[in-house]
């Protein structure tokens, strides 16, 4: 039998695999989470509820180790097979992630092993936060947008899989924002011409 | 700590006062006669409210007819935050801002940038709300200049002495012609470039457009350094200020320490040329990424002048408290997590003018804030 190993400290499954809301969600900005090849689903509710990520198709997926970035897996042998306990049943759901805290990033500064970004609660309206990630509990493609002053989301919460099984989660995700387009630049030019005309008396 | 009393000033008592969270700051100046200057703005992270408008409402004041003056240093985040709120409420004061700020290179930063609600640059953000709702109030009053633009030694204020109200002028000190031509070349370097990946603006050193403020009410001085630095261009930063034989030639008995307290903001001749000997020294600290004041930056301070105090401590504070499950997941993700601004503290410095003049002023200090050379 081969089972994943969870490491204590450790960016979930689905830091990499958040994907296209299935559901309308009223929050634009998670837009950017869809990922047409993952068959998972994101449900988002009003500011300062609980939010929900879903995965219909419940594959396990990897788990990365932070320490060798990549899959650890174990070995176990099988044992000869005992009487089972009597227990309920097994019930398969839907998986899904409850978010217990929210925060969107600005990353301030980047070192060699972690990275230093000063936090914004979406969730409940802390304070302000300052926090230094480990960059090794970035997937590759989040890897590759860490930059200072680069923006990204940060979810804490349970995860519960098909099985009924929860576990403690931390998803760390980058923003894909677009490039800036000529238009926005014609936009800010005009803008910045009304302003000087109203404002500096030109 | 003693608590302070929350009475108005009397007409011929100057007030200073210094809000500050451990990221962020605003002051507060009494003229005389209920009126009133407010420099910088800053917001209590856990209110969600203006330290300054509580304040001014806590003594009776109402900010709509009594502040005259709001001015804004620089664009910066720590300095700008709710700034917009203050302009829509004190409708009586005047706006002024950095000379600097007037140009085409910052406008484009904040008409592309600052309305950008995906990303979070605060500070110009802050700064587009602010020039909308000047234009509001442009088009309301046409004959008005809604912005008076500060620059070296620029009369912003003046009020005649009459009696129980003493003679005020409020003169800007920076920033220099040089200033000016290098933070409008900061400016063009933020500008985003068509095609380029989409993220937060965040302002880097030094601050070529930071208005330093000199306060005159009757014989007294307050000399407000803003977050102005040395650098290593001839023209720009204090040493400009120092030689400069245009600026009013008195000695500041109150000193806004520039840059949170920082050694490159130090210049030891504005100690000597344009501070009383022993002069009170305020400051806030800073607490985001680099810690300011350092310990170094204290004991020189504290070797300037026996009289200094600080809103806050630069100690780290603690992670802010949440959901049980929730901290115990983020103490294991993170390596470390911290608040960053805190209870916003508040310094406040009172003198009477003419007769009643003590000879010094009356410091009073509501926790967090500290005295910087006993803590």
């Amino acid at each position: 039998m081969r089972i994943q190993r969870t490491p204590a400290r450790t960016s979930d499954t689905q830091q990499q695999n958040l994907a296209s809301p299935v559901e309308a969600t009223s929050w634009r900005e998670f837009a950017e989470f869809r990922q047409p090849d993952l068959a998972h689903s994101l449900v988002i509710g009003p500011k300062g509820s609980q939010a929900l990520i879903e995965r219909h198709q419940g594959s396990v997926g990897r788990q990365q180790s932070p320490a060798e970035n990549g899959t650890e897996t174990v070995e176990f042998q099988e044992k000869p097979s005992l009487p089972a306990t009597p227990g309920p049943p097994v019930e398969y759901t839907r998986a899904r992630f409850l978010v217990l805290g929210s925060w969107e990033g600005v990353v301030l500064e980047v070192t060699n092993e972690t990275f230093i970004a000063r936090l914004t609660d979406i969730h409940s309206g802390r304070p302000d936060e300052i926090a230094e990630f480990h960059k090794s509990d970035l997937s590759g493609s989040d890897l590759e947008l860490l930059e200072p002053e680069a923006i990204f989301y940060w979810f804490v919460g349970y995860n519960d899989n098909r099985s009924g099984q929860r576990a403690r989660s931390s998803i760390l995700r980058f923003r894909r924002l677009p490039a800036w387009t000529p238009e926005e630049d014609e936009q800010a030019r005009a803008w910045a011409h009304e302003a000087a005309q109203i404002l500096w008396r030109k | 700590m003693a608590k302070i009393a929350y009475s108005p000033p009397e007409p011929n008592q100057i007030e200073l006062s210094l809000f500050g969270p451990g990221y962020g700051e605003c002051i507060l100046v009494h003229l005389g006669c209920q009126e009133w200057l407010i420099v910088d703005s800053c917001v209590d992270q856990r209110s969600k409210q203006q330290p300054v408008l509580r304040y001014l409402k806590a003594i009776d004041v109402d900010p709509l007819s009594a502040v005259k003056l709001i001015l804004a240093t620089h664009w910066h985040d720590d300095h700008v935050r709710g700034m917009s709120q203050l302009v829509a409420e004190c409708v009586s004061a005047e706006f002024s801002c950095s000379l600097a700020l007037q140009r085409e290179e910052f406008l484009r930063l904040v008409g592309k940038v600052g309305r950008q609600e995906a990303i979070r640059t605060r500070g110009l953000a802050e700064f587009y709300m602010v020039v909308e709702r000047l234009k509001v109030r442009a088009l309301g009053k046409p004959e008005v200049p809604p912005i008076k633009w500060s620059d070296a030694n620029k009369r912003l204020l003046y009020r005649p002495g009459s009696g129980e109200c003493p003679e005020v002028v409020v003169t800007s000190l920076s920033p220099s012609d040089s200033s000016i031509s290098l933070a409008l070349q900061q400016f063009r370097d933020l500008l985003p470039k068509n095609y380029e990946r989409r993220k937060s603006v965040v302002a880097c050193g030094p601050n070529h457009s930071a208005v330093v403020l000199l306060v005159q009410v009757a014989d007294h001085a307050i000399l407000l350094g803003a977050d102005l630095e040395e650098t290593e261009h001839p023209g720009t930063g204090w040493t400009v200020i120092v030689d400069s034989p245009e600026r009013p030639q008195v000695l500041s008995s109150v000193f806004k320490v520039p840059h949170h307290g920082s050694v490159n903001a130090d210049q030891p001749r504005v100690w000597s040329d344009m501070l009383v000997e022993n002069p009170v020294a305020v400051l806030t600290p800073f607490r985001r990424g680099t810690k300011l004041p350092s310990e170094e930056d204290k004991a020189r301070i504290c070797g300037h002048t026996r009289e200094a105090y600080s809103t806050a401590s630069t100690k780290p504070l603690k992670q802010a408290r949440g959901d049980r499950v929730a901290d115990k997941i983020i103490k294991d993700t993170v390596k470390s997590i911290r608040e960053i601004e805190g209870q916003v503290g508040h310094i406040r410095l009172r003198r009477f003018v003419g007769e009643k003049d003590s000879g010094k002023w009356d410091v009073e200090l509501v926790e967090p804030a500290q005295d910087l050379c006993r803590s």
